[in-house]
């Protein structure tokens, strides 16, 4: 997905269904900015929800919870989705799984989609398997 | 998720399947409570009643409770390691998680709250985890609240996600290749809830959450500046610091005692020697992730080159010649890095009789580089060399017969620094650079040896200690305040 697809899926998060005439992608072949298929519009309501998610609040669903000021002047922060540790494994060339920390909520669902071969090839140079 | 759904659900759920009471029983009398609560819908997840058979020591007979007993067994190896006199809940759930044949995400933990002054609070204006806050206060900020929240993948070893791979449930840490330790997974992860992590400052960007640090940035000592997080003034100093190799290191005492006692002492080293070395010398080794370790007792083996490339290199990604296989025999393989892996360089000599193996770096590099890979059949030391050391190695077997040089290795163990420390023997921190989200700065280094349960990758020989003289987590979390 180019840059310009991405912003476009910024204006989604911010405006809603309403701004889905709006939004537009850079064909990848022409260079031309054109209205999105199916396919692609799908793929920004994904990248959509992930950024929602990962912005809300694991105890309350709140989205960008700030922190409260508690009786006795203390500040309580609820963290968010963003925030929490994620467990990734992928299979290396070679059959070798390899299980690594991810913090990056979006890193973690699209490695495990399959998405960023680049991942498995910098965990094998890392790993120094070669 | 909704505080009153959760809750709904747990109430759901422990009544649908009876389960409170083997929830109860499975918390350990330590010295600090564990509940897990159970957020899964009645029939998945903690509630699965897919039958099940007993394994490593899990008594459970359906899925659903295998699940809850080794997640309270992780649980209860935390609450005998750490003391509060407030019960530490962890809301759980098993769920299905993004995966397919070949990746998955295995699941998420972390801690769902920071607090900041609270009555007795060490340090003014400094984050602390939920579950931390709790035990120096004595009391919940939220009487039954989960302080950590953990999601794991419910589908791991199914069709589509990773089928040849699921949870090993087993309590005895004798996971069978392939599959999952899931109680090593929830240790770790468990960890980061308990405050092994930066956040809720941004590991990266180096931004605090309005404008205070957490605790966790008293200890990151930087090398470069002299300084710690906590003293840099600006967040562009703590970025740079976040990708600052090798020079992150955890400052705190308790780390700092303990780590003689867990990390390897001496630095990998090849001593080169034999009549043909006009200057006989130690160098710098790197180490490889199998095969014999480096160790207080030396080894020593005759060098011999593999040579099958035309420049009078040698790669060994092939099985040997007749030629190289004589000349290798009982001796130590040098050959060459690059076009396969060192796995098979390493089981092409050992076919041939070769008792070890030194392998030379095929670009100019500071440091030799790391032999990764796994083999359990690979018993044999190896090492690796800088590509100006091999060189230097190269021209000592100018002279050399069709079976023998005598030129010698011995790999060995030199000086008094700590593997993973550095020299005034603070454990360093995980700083690759680029900076690689969720495993810089909130790890210790991949250079530790013996490998800790908080490096970024779970490596396949962690045990279930977290103390010394095994691991270095509960020193660090009685750093911060545990």
């Amino acid at each position: 997905m180019n840059r310009l697809t991405l912003l476009a899926a910024g204006a989604l998060a911010l405006a809603g269904a309403a701004a889905q005439a709006q939004v537009v992608v850079r064909d990848a072949q022409t260079g031309q900015l054109r209205a999105p298929n199916a396919a692609e519009m799908q793929q920004l309501e994904v990248a959509r929800q992930l950024r929602d998610r990962a912005n809300r609040g694991v105890l309350s669903g709140k989205l960008n919870p700030q922190p409260v000021r508690m009786p006795g002047g203390e500040d309580s922060l609820e963290h968010t989705e963003a925030m929490m540790n994620y467990s990734v494994v992928v299979t290396l060339p070679g059959g070798r799984l390899v299980r690594q920390c991810v913090a990056d909520m979006a890193m973690a669902e699209r490695v495990a989609r399959g998405e960023m071969p680049s991942f498995a090839k910098s965990m094998q140079e890392r790993l120094n398997e070669r | 998720m909704s505080a009153d759904r959760t809750s709904l659900l747990r109430r759901l759920a422990l009544v649908a399947t009876g389960c409170a009471a083997l929830l109860a029983a499975g918390q350990a009398a330590a010295q600090a409570t564990f509940v897990i609560l159970n957020n899964n819908s009645p029939g998945i997840g903690f509630n699965d009643p897919t039958p099940a058979t007993p394994v490593g020591g899990n008594t459970g007979t359906t899925l659903g409770q295998q699940r809850q007993i080794a997640a309270q067994h992780a649980a209860n190896i935390w609450g005998a390691n750490l003391s509060s006199p407030v019960p530490i809940y962890i809301g759980a759930q098993f769920t299905a998680l993004t995966c397919t044949e070949t990746s998955a995400v295995l699941g998420s933990a972390g801690a769902t709250s920071s607090q900041r002054n609270f009555v007795g609070a060490p340090f003014a204006d400094t984050w602390y985890p939920v579950a931390l806050r709790n035990k120096l206060v004595g009391m919940e900020a939220s009487p039954g609240a989960a302080q950590i929240t953990m999601n794991f993948n419910a589908n791991l070893g199914t069709p589509g996600c990773l089928p040849a791979s699921p949870w090993y449930l087993g309590l005895d840490n004798n996971a069978p290749p392939g599959h999952i330790n899931l109680v090593v997974v929830l240790l770790h992860e468990f960890a980061h809830g308990l405050g092994f992590a930066v956040s809720p400052t941004n590991g990266s960007t180096g931004a605090r959450s309005s404008l205070s640090p957490s605790i966790w940035e008293r200890f990151m000592f930087d090398n470069v500046t002299g300084l710690t997080w906590f003293q840099m003034t600006s967040n562009a100093q703590r970025a740079a610091s976040s990708i600052a190799v090798d020079k992150l290191a955890w400052q705190g005492s308790n780390v700092v005692a303990a780590a003689p006692s867990v990390l390897r002492q001496g630095i990998a080293t090849l001593g080169i020697a034999g009549k043909p070395v006009s200057n006989p010398r130690d160098v710098t080794a790197g180490e490889a992730s199998f095969g014999a370790p480096f160790s207080a007792t030396p080894f020593t083996g005759e060098v011999m080159p593999v040579v099958d490339q035309a420049n009078g290199t040698g790669l060994a990604c092939t099985p040997l010649s007749a030629a190289n296989a004589r000349a290798v025999s009982g001796k130590v393989a040098l050959v060459d890095r690059g076009t396969c892996n060192f796995v098979i360089k390493a089981n092409n000599v050992r076919a041939a009789g070769a008792i070890g193996m030194i392998v030379v770096d095929n670009v100019a590099a500071a440091l030799p580089p790391n032999i990764g890979g796994s083999d359990p059949g690979i018993t044999f030391p190896m090492a690796s060399l800088r590509q100006v050391d091999g060189q230097a190695l190269r021209a000592d077997l100018q002279r050399r017969s069709r079976t023998s040089s005598g030129v010698f290795a011995t790999f060995k163990l030199t000086g008094t620094q700590l593997a993973g420390a550095d020299l005034a023997g603070r454990v360093k921190l995980f700083t690759p650079n680029p900076f690689q989200g969720g495993s810089s700065v909130s790890h210790w280094d991949t250079t530790a040896f013996r490998h800790q349960l908080m490096e970024p990758a779970i490596n396949g020989d962690l045990t279930q200690s977290v103390v010394p003289p095994i691991d270095l987590t509960v020193p660090l979390f009685q750093d911060i305040g545990w």
